[in-house]
């Protein structure tokens, strides 16, 4: 039987797959689905100091194999998950990963600050998707210098293993990526959602009051897994990578690029089980293929097949 | 760190459910009929089934979200629900293809349920597709000794083919067609409004104090919140607020509260049944 454990730098897991964040609310939705002591562990709702009431509806539409959200963050704040959803989470056993959202770098702060002294916290997401109100609304992830920021600032507060979660839409990736890594990230979440747009065409007006929404689901997979290669190829740091995963083909292929663990978020939506029988079909795979440890097919792709190193990043 | 997990425990699964029957009613509305026993014996009136629906560009051709729909009906002795859809767009078409032996994939029953006052006459007021919750609210009402008033609309008569299942189901239909090529040229709500009025006037109802049920179009449903907290009638409606997954994780379908910003609540699972007063309607 092959071994399930997946190492990322300073986090351990029993398992390579985890719910992401925002499509999971805190658990216990999908608790009547499926067995969270049986995954790698849950990401939760992206986690504000204070409670964030999110955008008006609608605030998703489907589009062809994917759904564009405008959700706003929604989320009961700290204290809410501090004395309800953690202790909760703990009785279930499930890994806990904390998404860490804010406005400005004091409130990311205080956040990692409220989850330093708090039991079952395995690791923190810094989602740097959201906008600087104190830098005119530009978004800390668009910016290296920002980003940089307010990682060093939550690493400061908070011990826990930290990866930071990228935007795709910033216009330099992996200048974000090299920036944060710098700041004391322990690795990258790899990725967040492209931004997108869909158009009612009866109403002649965008279906989302807020125009814009971010793309997840099967639409974006090889957009994610380009950028989960080239962080491999380029860092060779802890990944979590995700991105319109369905079923354990499609997350092999995000270890087989250079992750450690994968995330499923959209295709929760539709089948609620889907993560648990990502663990099982990723459980045979290894065993079939006769891999003893899931280190062993990380980044295993890049063997080109002649031996040569693939092609490096930026080329294309 | 974490403490031992949990002894395991029974969890929801989505069910592979049978089409036992599927009719054409006209007027571009379908009534879809699922063997589905466990459903039938728990569901409750005002609950929804979620449908994976085909049409969709993903690997095994689904589409990428469910499509919710009120359970219209439900037979415990017979182990079937039944679900009245309009023939849409691209789930709606793909399911109105689904022949009888056809295996479809569900969860259900989702939500919360109407809560139906033993003591007030269920007065219910549907516009369009919003008729398939009262069929099985009416069935409901009967058992519980109730006798049910139904106000339909519709743009046009032949889209009101819901109305008789209704009236089969025990309740007393009036209908209002916007062309008046039915009943009462007008909108429903100016009909159960003035129906309900004229009775007041009259003496009020043969029975207690009516108590009225909602699902239609926002517009409908709004302009009733606003009659029935002029005329203090208590009135719970059912929203269809676009969703994702049904289940609560991804807060596509929340819905404002009075107060503002802070109140939402999320369609799927604190409703789709709400009180009308915890709804913002402007
Ligand atoms: C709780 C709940 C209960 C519901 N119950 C029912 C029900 O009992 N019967 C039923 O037929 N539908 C019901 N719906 C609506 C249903 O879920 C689908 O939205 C509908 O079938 C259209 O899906 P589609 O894939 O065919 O169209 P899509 O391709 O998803 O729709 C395209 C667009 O058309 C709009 N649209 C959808 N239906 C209509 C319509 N009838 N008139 C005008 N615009 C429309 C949608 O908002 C969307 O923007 C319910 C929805 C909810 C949330
Ligand atoms: C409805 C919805 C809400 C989301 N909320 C968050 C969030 O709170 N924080 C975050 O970092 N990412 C959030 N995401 C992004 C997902 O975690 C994930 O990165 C993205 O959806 C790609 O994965 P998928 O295609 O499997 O969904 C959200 C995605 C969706 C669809």
């Amino acid at each position: 039987m092959s071994d399930l454990t997946t190492r990322l730098g300073p986090l351990t897991l029993r398992n390579p797959v985890l719910l992401a964040s925002g499509t999971a609310g805190f658990g216990r939705e999908l608790a009547e689905y499926l067995d969270l002591a049986g995954l790698g562990g849950i990401i939760v709702k992206g986690t504000s100091p204070s409670p964030w009431y999110g955008n008006p509806g609608p605030r998703t539409v489907e589009t062809p194999s994917g759904l564009i959200n405008s959700i706003g963050l929604e989320n009961p704040g700290l204290r809410h998950f501090l004395e309800e959803d953690l202790p909760w989470l703990r009785t279930q056993g499930a890994t806990v990963i904390v998404n860490v959202v804010g406005r400005t770098v004091e409130e990311y702060a205080a956040v990692a600050e409220g989850l330093a002294g708090a039991d079952g916290v395995a690791a923190l997401e810094l989602n740097i998707s959201c906008p600087n109100v104190k830098a005119g609304g530009i978004q800390f992830g668009h910016d290296p210098r920002l980003a940089a920021e307010v990682t060093r600032a939550v690493k400061a507060a908070c011990g826990r293993p930290l990866f930071v979660k990228l935007s795709p839409n910033a216009p330099d990736v992996p200048a974000v990526a090299e920036a944060v890594l710098e700041a004391g990230a322990d690795g990258l979440s790899l990725i967040n959602t492209y931004l997108a747009l869909a158009i009612d065409v009866a109403r002649l007006r965008p279906v989302l009051p807020s125009v814009f929404g971010g793309l997840s689901g099967p639409a974006i997979k090889p957009l994610a897994l380009r950028w989960v290669w080239e962080a491999h190829a380029r860092f060779r740091v802890p990944i979590i990578g995700m991105g319109g995963i369905r079923e354990w083909s499609d997350a092999a292929e995000f270890l087989l690029a250079g992750a450690q663990a994968v995330a499923v978020g959209t295709a929760s939506f539709t089948e609620p089980r889907t993560a648990a029988f990502v663990v099982e079909g990723l459980r045979k795979w290894l065993d079939e293929r006769g891999f003893a440890t899931v280190g062993e097919v990380v980044g295993l792709a890049h063997r080109a097949i002649d031996g040569e190193e693939a092609v490096p990043l930026g080329q294309s | 760190m974490s403490l031992p997990p949990p002894a395991a425990r029974p969890r929801r699964a989505p069910l592979a459910l049978r089409v036992a029957a599927h009719e054409d009613l006209g007027g571009g509305l379908r009534w879809l009929t699922l063997a589905a026993p466990d459903v039938a014996a728990a569901a409750e009136p005002g609950q929804f089934a979620h449908v994976r629906c085909g049409g969709g560009l993903g690997p095994d051709g689904a589409l990428g979200t469910r499509r919710a729909y009120s359970l219209a009906d439900a037979d415990p002795d017979r182990g079937t629900v039944s679900l009245l859809y309009r023939v849409w767009g691209r789930g709606s078409v793909w399911l109105s293809q689904r022949r009888p032996g056809e295996v479809l994939d569900v969860l259900a029953p989702l939500g919360t349920p109407f809560r139906l006052d033993p003591h007030r006459t269920p007065v219910f007021v549907a516009g369009g597709t919003g008729v398939a919750p009262f069929i099985f609210l009416a069935r409901r009402a009967r058992q519980k000794g109730l006798r049910p008033l139904a106000f339909v609309g519709a743009r046009t008569a032949a889209e009101l083919a819901g109305g008789e299942f209704l009236a089969a189901a025990g309740a007393e239909v009036a209908v209002a067609t916007d062309d008046g090529t039915a009943g009462f040229a007008g909108t429903v709500v100016d009909l159960v409004v003035r129906a309900l009025e004229e009775t007041a006037a009259a003496g009020g109802l043969a029975g207690p104090s009516p108590a009225l049920y909602a699902c239609g179009p926002h517009a409908m449903m709004a302009a009733l919140a606003a009659a029935c907290a002029a005329h203090g009638w208590p009135l719970q409606v059912s929203l269809e607020t676009p969703m994702a997954c049904g289940i609560g994780i991804c807060l596509s379908c929340t819905v404002p509260g009075p107060r503002g910003p802070g109140f939402y609540r999320r369609c799927c699972v604190e409703g789709p049944v709400f009180d009308a007063r915890e709804v913002a309607w402007e």
